[in-house]
C-alpha cells in the first residue's frame, strides 16, 4: 500500500476513517470495506495503480458518482478508484464530443447546448450522474426514443485488466458498455451528437379496462411512425393530474399526433422527470424494472392494480417501472410474478449486487476472463 | 439520526464537493458520517449554505451546527477554530490583531 504514494500526489490518496466510510456505500443497501480511496487525474496514474495493484494483490471498485441503486460501486476490501477527478471535456466537433469519465452529464449538456448541438441520453439523475457510469450501466435517458446510451457512442478509451489501452469502437464496445466496470477502466469517451432533438408529436389516450388499452396497443404499434409508447396507470396519472384512468402517451415522428404544438411538447417532455419526482414524494422509494413479454402485459397489469402498486413504464420495450414503499414484502413478490409471466428482472437499470443471484450469463463470463482475468475489477458485481 | 436516503442527488449542489470531489465532503458523506456516529472533522468543510437542503427530493435538513457539536463533542475543535477562540480572548476580535493596530 505504501507504493501507492508514490503514483498519487498526497490528495489523491486517502487511508482516513472518514473516506473508508463514505466510500463503502452508494445509492444502494449495500455495504462494503474500502482498503484506501485513490483519485486519479491521468491515464498514466491509472496505469501504474493497476501495475502496482497486481503486484500487491490488490483489487480494485471503480466509482463514478456513485448513485447506483443495486450495489454496482460497493467495494469488496478493495482499492476505491473515484474517477470524479478526471472531469475534463477533451474536444467537442460539430457531430462528436470526448470526456472523461467523470464529468458530469448536466455540465457536458450545458456545454453541448452552448455549441447549438444536442445529446439525446438524459436519466433523472443528470444532474449528478457521471458520464463513466452512465457508459458503464448501459444507461437509458428519459426520452426513451433515442435507447440505450450504446447508440451514442463512437468510440471508448479503456485500460484493462491486463494492463493494455485500447480503442474500442463498433460491436466491440459491447464489451466495456454495460459491463458495470468489471472489465476496465474506461479514461476517454467519445459521443456521437446530433444537430437538434428528432421531431416529435405525441397523443394521449385514455382508458378503463385493460383489454381496451392492449387493444389500442395493438393498433398503434403497428404504425411504424411510433417512436415510443409510455404506459401510466391510475396512481401515476393521478399524480400528474391527468384524470384518474389508464394512460398511452404515444410519440410519433410525423405528424400522426394530435399535439403538435411545441410548447405544449415541451410541456409533456418534463412530465416523466416530474412523475419521479412525484413519486418519491409520495414516499414510494424503491423502484423495480422488469422486463415483460407483449402477450403477459394485461396479467401484470392485473397484478400491479390488485395490490395497489404505482407503476408506469415502455410499452413497446415491455420495460415497466413499479414502484414500492419502504422494504414492501410486495417488492420481494415481485420477482417471482416476474419469473411466472416468463419475464426478467434486469430490464433497464443493470444487475450490481442486488440482482446478480436472479441473472446468470455465461457470455458476460466470457467477456470477463478476456479482459480481466486475475478479476482484479469490481468484485462481487455483475459476475462472479 | 438523519433519515436519509443515499441517493446522491445532493452532491452536485454543494459548493465545496463541486470543488473538493471527495465523496466524505458531500451532504451524503455527511450524512453516512452522521449514521455510523463518528463525527470527523471533515463536517467544517460544510460552507451551510443549505443548498443540500432545498436540492434534496426528500427534504432532509442536515443541521451541519448541530453535527458540528458533535465533533467538538467526539474529536474537540479545529486547529483554526482554537485559534480563533484563544484570540477572542486576547484580542477581542478573531484575527489577533490588537485594537491599536487596526487601521480604519
Amino acid at each position: 500500500m505504501m507504493k501507492f504514494k508514490e503514483v498519487f500526489p498526497p490528495n489523491a490518496y486517502s487511508e482516513a476513517a472518514a473516506d473508508k466510510i463514505t466510500y463503502a456505500r452508494d445509492g444502494s443497501e449495500f455495504e462494503g470495506l474500502v482498503k484506501a480511496v485513490v483519485y486519479p487525474t491521468t491515464k498514466e496514474q491509472i496505469a501504474n495503480m493497476i501495475m502496482l495493484g497486481k503486484s500487491e494483490k490488490l483489487h480494485f471498485t471503480i466509482r463514478g458518482a456513485g448513485t447506483n441503486t443495486l450495489g454496482a460501486c460497493v467495494p469488496a476490501n478493495s482499492v476505491v478508484v473515484d474517477l470524479s477527478r478526471m472531469n475534463k471535456i477533451l474536444e467537442m466537433t460539430t457531430n462528436s464530443v470526448t470526456v472523461e469519465p467523470g464529468v458530469i452529464l448536466s455540465n457536458l449538456l450545458k456545454e453541448i447546448q452552448k455549441k447549438g448541438l444536442f445529446f439525446p441520453i438524459k436519466p433523472l439523475e443528470y444532474k449528478v450522474c457521471s458520464v463513466g457510469g452512465l457508459v458503464a450501466m448501459n444507461s437509458f435517458g428519459l426520452d426513451i426514443r433515442y435507447g440505450r446510451v450504446e447508440n451514442w457512442i463512437e468510440e471508448l478509451e479503456v485500460i484493462n485488466g491486463n494492463n493494455q489501452k485500447l480503442k474500442i469502437s463498433g460491436p466491440q464496445l459491447k464489451d466495456f458498455v454495460g459491463m458495470e466496470g468489471t472489465t476496465g477502466i474506461i479514461f476517454s469517451i467519445k459521443f456521437k451528437l446530433l444537430p437538434a432533438p428528432l421531431p416529435k408529436t405525441v397523443s394521449i389516450f385514455k382508458f378503463n379496462t385493460i383489454s381496451a388499452l392492449m387493444e389500442k396497443y395493438d393498433f398503434v404499434s403497428k404504425n411504424k411512425h411510433v417512436t415510443s409508447v409510455y404506459f401510466l396507470d391510475e396512481f401515476c396519472s393521478s399524480f400528474l393530474e391527468l384524470g384518474s384512468s389508464l394512460l398511452l402517451i404515444v410519440e410519433y415522428d410525423n405528424d400522426n399526433g394530435v399535439i403538435k404544438n411545441d410548447e405544449e411538447i415541451a410541456k409533456l417532455d418534463g412530465f416523466m422527470e416530474k412523475l419521479q419526482h412525484l413519486i418519491i414524494n409520495k414516499k414510494y422509494v424503491s423502484k423495480e424494472d422488469p422486463y415483460i413479454p407483449i402477450e403477459n402485459i394485461p396479467k401484470f397489469i392485473q397484478w400491479l392494480r390488485k395490490n395497489a402498486i404505482p407503476c408506469y413504464g415502455y410499452m413497446h420495450l415491455g420495460i415497466f417501472h413499479p414502484c414500492f414503499r419502504e422494504s414492501s414484502p410486495l417488492n420481494t413478490e415481485l420477482y417471482n410474478i416476474v419469473k411466472i409471466l416468463n419475464g426478467s428482472v434486469p430490464g433497464e437499470y443493470g444487475i450490481g449486487i442486488k440482482r446478480k443471484q436472479f441473472f446468470s450469463n455465461p457470455k458476460l463470463s466470457r467477456i470477463k476472463s478476456n479482459h480481466d482475468p486475475s478479476k482484479i475489477f469490481n468484485r462481487g458485481v455483475l459476475i462472479d | 439520526m438523519i433519515k436519509c436516503n443515499e441517493c446522491g442527488l445532493c452532491k452536485e449542489s454543494c459548493p465545496v464537493y463541486r470543488v473538493v470531489k471527495k465523496e466524505s465532503v458531500s451532504p451524503r458523506g455527511f450524512a453516512i458520517l452522521d449514521k455510523k456516529q463518528n463525527y470527523d472533522k471533515v463536517l467544517y468543510y460544510c460552507s451551510l449554505c443549505n443548498n443540500c437542503k432545498v436540492s434534496c427530493p426528500y427534504g432532509v435538513d442536515l443541521k451541519l451546527e448541530e453535527l458540528r457539536e458533535k465533533v467538538l463533542d467526539q474529536n474537540g475543535e479545529t486547529e483554526a477554530v482554537s485559534k480563533m477562540i484563544a484570540n477572542l480572548r486576547e484580542f477581542g476580535n478573531p484575527y489577533g490583531m490588537s485594537v491599536g493596530m487596526k487601521k480604519d
